[in-house]
């Protein structure tokens, strides 16, 4: 006797077989028992997939018990880019505005700092020579970097598309400007002989450099000792440990330095970024000065405006514009001679020798009452930050709600994350000092580390905010809200504990480095997730 | 399950109040179904949240004289193969192998007893390491009690092979939870 096969049987069960087919099988099982069998096994088995599939073994997951997270999704997007453009608007006006207003009114120009500083001066100049093969990688592997995060939830051609896009953005960059590369040294000590000449930009980064000779365009210069006698045509752009000018600069003078010593020549304006300065008598500056470091002497001439913020500033020789002095020591030596308004904010009185040529009065503004002004000032900026903590929080789990909630877990587990972040900060410091400081080809590539780091460094205090909202408060349950009091309870406490002296330096930096850790766990677990799911599939 | 057909209507007409109830009511099946089909419990979150979404924007598509539960599963089942299908799994070359494989017929007093046996977690367990597609079949026809034409629709097969893919997943489905118990077993053993 011929058996039914098993497809025939299947085919019935589930009413697939056309009537005579099915009359023919009904007829063949009332006589065949063992075709009887299997059609029972087969519906019987049918019933225990159907009843394993629905039993509800898993109830839904806290995150998708409401729609209005899912809808949330949506207008979580305009808010945050209303929220970022807010912040945007609220850094221009509350502090790159004023202090450009400021620099302005000081007699620095009319032209725009942003100009200035970074497309017309040696900076852009210096930075597009030194776009080279390292930084080439460095931006590359940045990128693949970026994108081996994401490529399993993108359309193949939307990666492709991307990756061909950032290969063309960095080929552009380097073959940018190729008729304007600078000449590059990178050797210990470096001199350029008197009486030679470099007819375009030179770049050169060295423990000792010596220029006797004439550079007919910028000098970008870092190195432990720098040393100008000859003549440079452009700006200097320097990065020291000490740095003397004693020959003549046409253009500016930007200095990241411990000590300047000027006594050449400078056609346009020297700004001062770090360490002490000493203007000497013989210095000759045809702009404004502008110094935010820490002790400066100035016993040269200034033709237009000075501003100064650092500790103590002496000033013997003279200013041609408005004088503009921030910090805890001001003193006009007899010899000085200031053209223009002074104005001085200081814990104490200026000292002005009785031989001194003012136009006009000191203004002195004492910073008992500036200090009164900043801490109100603190507290609200200390109020709005704890506010705009909360609010990137709320859009970070609304909108990124797995990355959050990964984030609230790793930090869960301190010890660990604690580690990683310790190991990550100081592996991001040496990157930095290694790339930005010693290595001339690694400026574009330590500029994108530090910056890199920042929203790192900002969102490791929403995670450990939430964590120790959390262990305060009931276990996490469904929702935002629940959650968002954890978040806004936990960024208190930190922000409070942050006040306390010395103890909030520590919290600060334990907060810092538990949240990288966190934060970087997290990125760990949603990448190695997204893998898993590509190798299960 | 009745259809609440006057709260899906008025969601259909935009009621925000008829959608959140229609959510509560269908999202932990439809979480289920896609932890069925997915590889992680997280996907199946990110693909439950996406499919609401799409949802949501279609619901004035629906056509109200079909069930809604077969609407909803079909969005469903087509957001989760593409996730599969985005994923590289190599479908052609499957049902090659599916066509080629030759199947033992089983011995039904084995069947009744394994069905007997096994718990639903050994169940889905075993439906847990099927290649995609016959994951994809069996959960079509067994959870989203789909009919043979709908999943030949969702799949992108002839109607009439798909009674050999749930033949072929069925006897995958088999052998993967024998292996489970043997596993198991060996396990006690040691």
């Amino acid at each position: 006797m011929n058996h039914i096969d098993e497809i025939t049987c299947l085919l019935y069960v589930d009413g697939q077989l056309d009537r005579p087919a099915a009359d023919e099988l009904e007829a063949h099982v009332r006589t065949c028992e063992s075709c009887a069998a299997m059609l029972h096994a087969l519906k019987h088995e049918s019933l225990g997939f159907a009843r394993a599939f629905t039993e509800v073994d898993e109830e839904l997951p806290a995150r998708l018990a409401e729609p209005e997270r899912v809808r949330a999704a949506r207008w979580a997007w305009l808010l945050g880019f209303g929220v970022a453009s807010a912040a945007a608007y609220a850094v221009w006006a509350g502090v790159i505005e004023p202090v450009w207003e400021s620099l302005s009114q000081a007699g620095f120009g009319a032209s725009s700092l942003l100009t200035l500083a970074v497309f017309d001066g040696a900076l852009w100049k210096g930075w597009s020579s030194m776009i080279d093969t390292v930084q080439t990688a460095a931006v590359v592997a940045l990128g693949i970097f970026v994108l081996s995060l994401l490529p399993l939830r993108w359309p193949r051609r939307a990666t492709i598309g991307i990756v061909v896009g950032l290969l063309a953005m960095v080929a552009g960059l380097g073959l940018a400007q190729p008729a304007s590369a600078a000449e590059i040294h990178k050797d210990q000590s470096y001199k350029l002989e008197k009486g030679q000449v470099v007819h375009d930009d030179l770049v050169v980064a060295g423990s000792s450099v010596e220029i006797d000779g004439t550079v007919d365009g910028d000098l970008v210069v870092f190195a432990q000792s720098v040393t100008v006698r000859g003549h440079v045509t452009g700006d200097i752009l320097g990065f020291a440990q000490d740095m003397r000018v004693d020959g003549t600069v046409d253009d500016n003078i930007r200095a990241f330095v411990n000590t300047l010593t000027l006594n050449g020549s400078v056609g346009k304006n020297v700004s001062i970024g770090i360490g002490n300065a000493d203007i000497g008598s013989d210095a000759k500056i045809g702009g404004s000065l502008t110094d935010f470091g820490n002790d400066m002497m100035i016993e040269g001439s200034v033709g237009r405006g000075l501003l100064a913020a650092g500790t103590r500033t002496e000033i013997e020789g003279s200013i041609g514009g408005e004088t503009r002095v921030l910090g805890q020591q001001l003193t006009i030596g007899s010899t000085a001679i200031l053209s223009g308004p002074v104005e001085f904010r200081g814990a104490q009185p200026p000292e002005v020798a009785a031989g001194a040529h003012l136009v006009s009065p000191v203004v002195f503004v004492q910073q008992r009452r500036a200090r009164r002004q900043s801490t109100v000032r603190t507290v609200v900026h200390a109020i709005l930050r704890y506010g705009a903590a909360v609010l990137i929080g709320l859009l970070l789990m609304t909108i990124l709600p797995g990355f959050f909630d990964a984030g609230v877990r790793t930090a869960r587990q301190w010890p660990l994350a604690l580690g990683v972040g310790t190991l990550t900060v100081i592996v991001w410091i040496f990157l930095l000092v290694v790339a930005v400081a010693f290595l001339l080809v690694g400026v574009g590539a330590g500029l994108a580390i530090a910056t890199s780091f920042f929203p790192v460094a900002y969102l490791s205090q929403i995670f450990v905010g939430a964590w120790l909202g959390g262990a305060i408060m009931a276990p996490a349950g469904p929702g935002t809200g629940p959650q968002l009091g954890r978040l806004a309870l936990g960024l208190l406490i930190i922000d409070v504990v942050k006040l306390v002296p010395i103890l909030g330096g520590f919290a600060w930096l334990a907060v810092l480095l538990w949240g990288t850790g966190a934060i970087l766990l997290a990125i760990y677990e949603q990448s190695r997730r997204a893998t898993v799911a590509a190798v299960a599939a | 399950m009745a259809e609440p057909t006057e709260i899906i209507d008025r969601a259909r007409r935009g009621d925000s109040e008829a959608w959140g109830e229609v959510y509560r009511r269908y999202a932990p099946a439809i979480f289920r179904f896609c932890r069925r089909i997915l590889p992680t419990r997280e996907d199946a979150e990110d693909a439950t949240m996406e499919i609401f979404l799409k949802l949501r924007d279609k619901i004035r598509q629906y056509d109200p004289d079909r069930p809604f539960s077969a609407w909803l599963y079909r969005v469903a089942t087509n957001h989760c193969w593409d996730q599969l299908r985005r994923r590289n799994v190599r479908h052609d070359k499957e049902t090659d192998d599916i066509e080629g494989m030759p199947l033992q017929h089983p011995d039904p007093s084995q069947l009744e007893k394994m069905i007997t046996e096994r718990t639903g977690t050994d169940v889905r367990k075993a439906l847990a390491t099927l290649p995609a597609r016959a994951r994809m079949a069996l959960v079509l026809r067994y959870y989203a009690e789909m009919s043979y034409e709908e999943i030949a629709e969702a799949l992108g097969v002839r109607q009439a092979f798909v009674g050999v893919l749930l033949l072929r997943a069925r006897h995958q489905l088999r052998d993967a939870m024998s292996a489970g118990q043997a596993a198991m077993a060996s396990k006690g053993n040691a």
